[in-house]
């Protein structure tokens, strides 16, 4: 078999000499015949013999593909046209797609990352090594649990030679939780994390190459870690890392031993780690969640311990957290104004929805080989009529559409590759996603290919006569309905909706990233840390001498970290549905100086301090869940029992006095800080953080100085971090989603500009086919008007319907996108803007569209008669 | 021309090649020496032989080369390979027992 086809590729490569022989071979044969007329005819004996070799087929698809080519050279604007707009469509899906998988789908290099978690206990991911050891003691739904001390400096010494080099601390499960993860040597085990064991590290690939010239000596040495010794036991596989995106610290050591070093700049703190597990797989995630969260509630050993309470330890939450994927890491919303946006990995979904872009292009394409088609009839007929054979046809046809296509691809991926260097590369690198570009290369060629076939299908229906007879002379026949109304039509509607889908998401997205305080750039932000026992008293303090900078417009504070908590009881104070809400500390002036808007009530004053009544401001969102219509400025917000058996707390019950405006979708609930304070109930919040936050009149930069001053009179001893910006802040972490942002925009644009361009071609399609008729008619009499009014009737009728339907649509697009949890809820008010923009669009579509009409009314009727 | 009905489908392979055993030929020679061997009964047409021939050099059972004929012309001549000689093998031995079992059954049915 296989010697066969070297043969048959031999014959290929040597088809000429072959060919010749087969020729001189034959005339010998003739001249030895006694009569050499028997010998039938030479060219197809020839042919018949070397058709022996099974190659017609190349020949035939070489002939094809000149044909094709010919084709698309004799109608430049056509080919370019279809290649430009199929091109564009697989151009940026590809961009898109190769964005949303590098940025967001990208997965640790780790065995199923899916089975990852971080535990995330009231909104905070730092525990004590305490609380990790005690569930880790106890949990069972874990297949291995371990905690992660956060990256430290450290100096690394080996003989007399000192570098720096990042630290971390790993409990023993570390390798068990990532997987293999060695490239020599071995990992870390639980029994190096015992007091007892001697001292060992595990180093990165990257400090092995560098500091031991990758020596495999370099295994069993002893280094020193901050003066303290210890031995290399292990070498991690290059590319091991335990987030997306980020480097792994160049050492790894154990937790536990007190003859382990301390990591310079962590000694002076309460050491913290973060814990990762791996979820067993025969237990549901939702046991494992729950037996986690009830371990740490009572353990009495999460970080925030003596600021815990008991009324609130019975409602903290526990959020096992996916990790593993790129999405994972993307930090979301850190400024003032905050509410968690849980929503990220839902939009990345909406992702796929986006691929129908594609499905404008497609439609164009389609309605531009339609139009071909019917022009291409008579051409068609007249082969057939010469004796081609249908299937021939057909595979012309074919090979006429791949080609498009295939140009299509080429010139897409060009196409991506400009945008992702223009726009997206200093994000990531360039990365053509192969996946996508496959995916979108194929619909692209299905389409084309099935209208390809269209001009051979409807050729060959109906009698080959009337066709060649059907010329352009004033009779257009049934070729006179517009190839596809329905298309057009359909085609709008689409780009409607797509239009609509695109706003919709691009405005969440920018809701997400966008600063919900007003004018964020004069929102100047420090934070402290003034220790617990101190803040009551040194928020009072700084604010007051915040207050008296120059410039300073007005101040605020408010705790750095809510509380994720959960609240389980409704208006009437009755044990209702777990409503998980987050818990912030704010000062009075927060809303004045935010200029977040308050929907009702006021906000918290001087007066609402300990000896009040306690006082709450919650958001639309919790007013919605708890009160639904009833305006709940002056109800009260009770706290009740959790489950029963739990405590309740009798002074606890809040009244309501504002309601704020819901910025990101999550319930919130704001105390005032003088109320935090007293009895320490609600101390838990104040944690230690705290922002301060001025609103200045003139430049935020010039004002950083005084500020600082202020901050640090106010407490000398306190120490102040850096002055940032609301703006500066916010657009930190949201990158990529402003990225996103910008792709949902770009598709949601070439959707509309597509919509448009196919709607003139249609037009201009129209025009040219019925030029002659037009001619006959101003011939017999008919005025310009007549005949404008006849094309406009005619071509832009299915457009307008398309329109109308398009915008009926767009209401219930986005309440399903809002159902499907995809966006936040429209209101009136996008809905106008995506049926303004829609309509807007389509007009200018309309002025484009235009020109061609204005052909038909300087048409010169001679011509007209003519024309062909 | 009805002078190639006698032949049975696929029996020219055998024949071209059984003649082709003995001696190396060029075309018109194998089609002559067919005719002459079987007292003038079959007669192979160019426009079989040659295609016949293209499927033999395809299937490697012969090879082909540039000689100068007894008339003083340049021909290609066809000659047997081992694998051909296999396949002659093969294909007599299937003619044989088909041929039999058909004359048998035509001398008792």
């Amino acid at each position: 078999m296989l010697a066969r086809a070297l043969r048959r590729i031999w014959y290929l490569l040597n088809r000429r000499r072959m060919e010749r022989e087969l020729e001189r071979e034959m005339a010998a044969h003739r001249a030895e015949m006694d009569d050499p007329r028997r010998f039938g005819a030479p060219l197809r004996l020839r042919e018949q013999s070397a058709d022996v070799w099974g190659l017609r087929w190349l020949d035939d698809l070489w002939r094809d593909l000149r044909h094709a080519a010919r084709q698309l050279r004799r109608t430049p604007g056509f080919t370019l046209a279809a290649v430009f707009t199929l091109a564009v469509g697989i151009g940026a899906n590809t961009t898109a797609f190769g964005l949303v998988k590098t940025v967001f789908f990208a997965e640790l290099p780790v065995p199923s990352p899916e089975a990852l978690r971080q535990f995330e206990w009231a909104g905070h991911r730092d525990f004590s090594e305490a609380a990790f050891r005690y569930v880790h003691d106890h949990v069972s739904g874990f297949a291995a649990l371990t905690c992660v001390t956060g990256q430290a400096d450290a100096t690394l010494g080996r003989g007399d030679r000192e570098e720096p080099v990042r630290a971390s601390r790993v409990s023993g499960e570390f390798f068990r939780t990532f997987g293999p993860a060695m490239a020599a040597g071995r990992p870390l085990t639980p029994a190096d994390d015992r007091a007892e064991a001697p001292p060992v590290s595990a180093i990165s690939y990257e400090l092995w190459q560098r500091s031991f010239g990758s020596e495999p000596s370099a295994i069993g040495s002893v280094i020193t870690i901050d003066d303290v010794p210890v031995t290399i036991v292990g070498v991690m596989r290059r590319g091991f890392t335990t987030s997306v995106g980020r480097r792994l610290p160049d050492v790894l050591l154990p937790t536990t031993p007190s003859r382990a070093p301390e990591a310079s700049d962590r000694s002076a703190r309460e050491r913290s780690c973060r814990i990762i597990g791996r979820l067993s797989a025969d237990r549901p995630e939702e046991l494992t969640q729950q037996e986690s969260e009830r371990l740490l509630r009572g353990s009495g050993l999460t970080l925030p311990i003596d600021r815990e309470p008991q009324l609130l330890r019975s409602r903290l939450r526990l959020v096992l957290r996916r990790v593993g994927r790129g999405i994972d890491e993307v930090p979301v919303d850190r400024g003032l104004v905050r509410g968690l946006a849980n929503d990220l990995p839902q939009i990345a979904g909406t992702m796929f929805l986006l691929l129908s872009v594609l499905i404008v292009p497609c439609a164009n394409v389609a309605a531009m080989l339609l139009a071909r088609a019917i022009t291409r009839r008579q051409e068609i007929a007249a082969r057939l009529a010469l004796g081609a054979s249908r299937a021939r046809l057909v595979r012309q046809l074919l090979t006429e559409g791949a080609m498009l296509s295939a140009l299509a691809g080429v010139v897409g991926v060009l196409l991506s590759w400009v945008l992702w260097s223009m726009a997206f590369s200093d994000a990531a690198p360039f990365a053509l996603d192969l996946t996508a570009l496959a995916a979108t290369a194929a619909i692209c060629a299905v389409a084309t290919l099935s209208f390809a076939l269209v001009p051979a299908l409807t050729a060959t229906r109906g009698d080959l006569a009337s066709q060649i007879r059907e010329s352009s002379a004033g009779t257009p026949g049934r070729a006179r309905s517009a190839p596809g109304a329905s298309l057009v039509a359909l085609q709008v509607v689409i780009s409607c909706i797509l239009l609509a889908v695109a706003l919709l998401q691009a405005r969440s997205l920018l809701r997400l990233t966008q600063p919900a305080a007003v004018e964020p750039e004069r929102l100047l932000l420090v934070d402290v840390n003034p220790g617990r026992d101190a803040a009551g008293s040194y928020v009072d303090e700084s604010l007051s001498r915040l207050t008296r900078v120059p410039g300073v417009v007005s101040v605020a504070a408010a705790s750095s970290d809510g509380l994720y908590i959960s609240l389980c009881e409704d208006a009437e104070g009755r044990a209702g549905r777990e409503i998980p809400v987050w818990l912030w500390g704010i000062s009075p002036g927060y809303f004045a100086t935010t200029r977040l808007p308050l929907l009702r009530g006021r906000e918290f004053t001087g007066l609402d301090s300990g000896a009040a009544g306690s006082v709450a401001i919650i958001n639309g969102v919790l007013a919605q869940s708890l009160f639904g219509r009833v305006n709940p400025v002056g109800r009260r917000l009770p706290l009740a029992a959790c489950r029963p058996g739990e405590p309740t707390v009798t002074s606890g019950s809040l009244t309501i006095v504002g309601v704020a405006v819901d910025d990101r979708g999550s319930a919130a609930i704001y105390l005032p800080y003088a109320q935090l304070a007293p009895d320490g109930t609600m101390r838990a919040i104040t944690l230690s953080r705290i922002t301060f936050a001025a609103r200045v009149a003139g430049n935020a930069v010039s004002l950083a100085g005084p500020v600082r001053r202020a901050m640090r009179e106010s407490a000398p001893g306190v120490t102040v971090g850096a002055m940032e910006t609301e703006a500066e802040r916010k657009g930190r972490g949201s990158r990529a989603v402003r990225m996103l942002t910008a792709v949902y925009l770009l598709l949601g644009l070439l959707a509309t500009a597509q919509a448009a361009f196919g709607l003139y071609g249609t037009v201009s399609h129209f025009v040219n086919r019925r030029t002659a008729e037009i001619g006959v008619r101003i011939v017999l009499g008919a005025r310009t008007s007549d005949v404008v009014r006849l094309v406009v009737r005619q071509a832009l009728t299915p457009v307008v319907i398309g329109l109308l339907l398009g915008l009926a649509c767009s209401p219930i697009v986005a309440r399903v996108m809002w159902a499907a949890r995809l966006t936040s809820e429209a209101g009136w008010t996008e809905l106008l803007a995506i049926a303004a923009l829609i309509t807007l669009v389509m007009l200018s579509a309309f002025a484009v569209a235009a020109r061609p009409v204005r052909r038909v009314s300087r048409l010169d009727p001679a011509a007209a008669l003519r024309y062909e | 021309m009805p002078r190639e009905t006698g032949l049975p489908p696929g029996t020219l392979t055998l024949l071209i090649l059984r003649v082709l055993n003995t001696q190396t030929l060029h075309g018109y020679a194998i089609a002559q020496r067919i005719h002459n061997l079987s007292n003038e009964e079959l007669a192979v047409e160019e426009g079989s032989l040659y295609p016949a021939l293209q499927k033999l050099l395809l299937n490697g059972w012969v090879k082909a080369s540039w000689a100068i004929s007894e008339s003083g012309r340049e021909v290609r001549e066809y000659r047997l390979t081992p694998s051909g000689r296999k396949q002659l093998d093969l294909l007599v031995t299937d003619y044989r027992r088909v041929s039999q079992a058909i004359a048998f059954l035509l001398d008792r049915a």
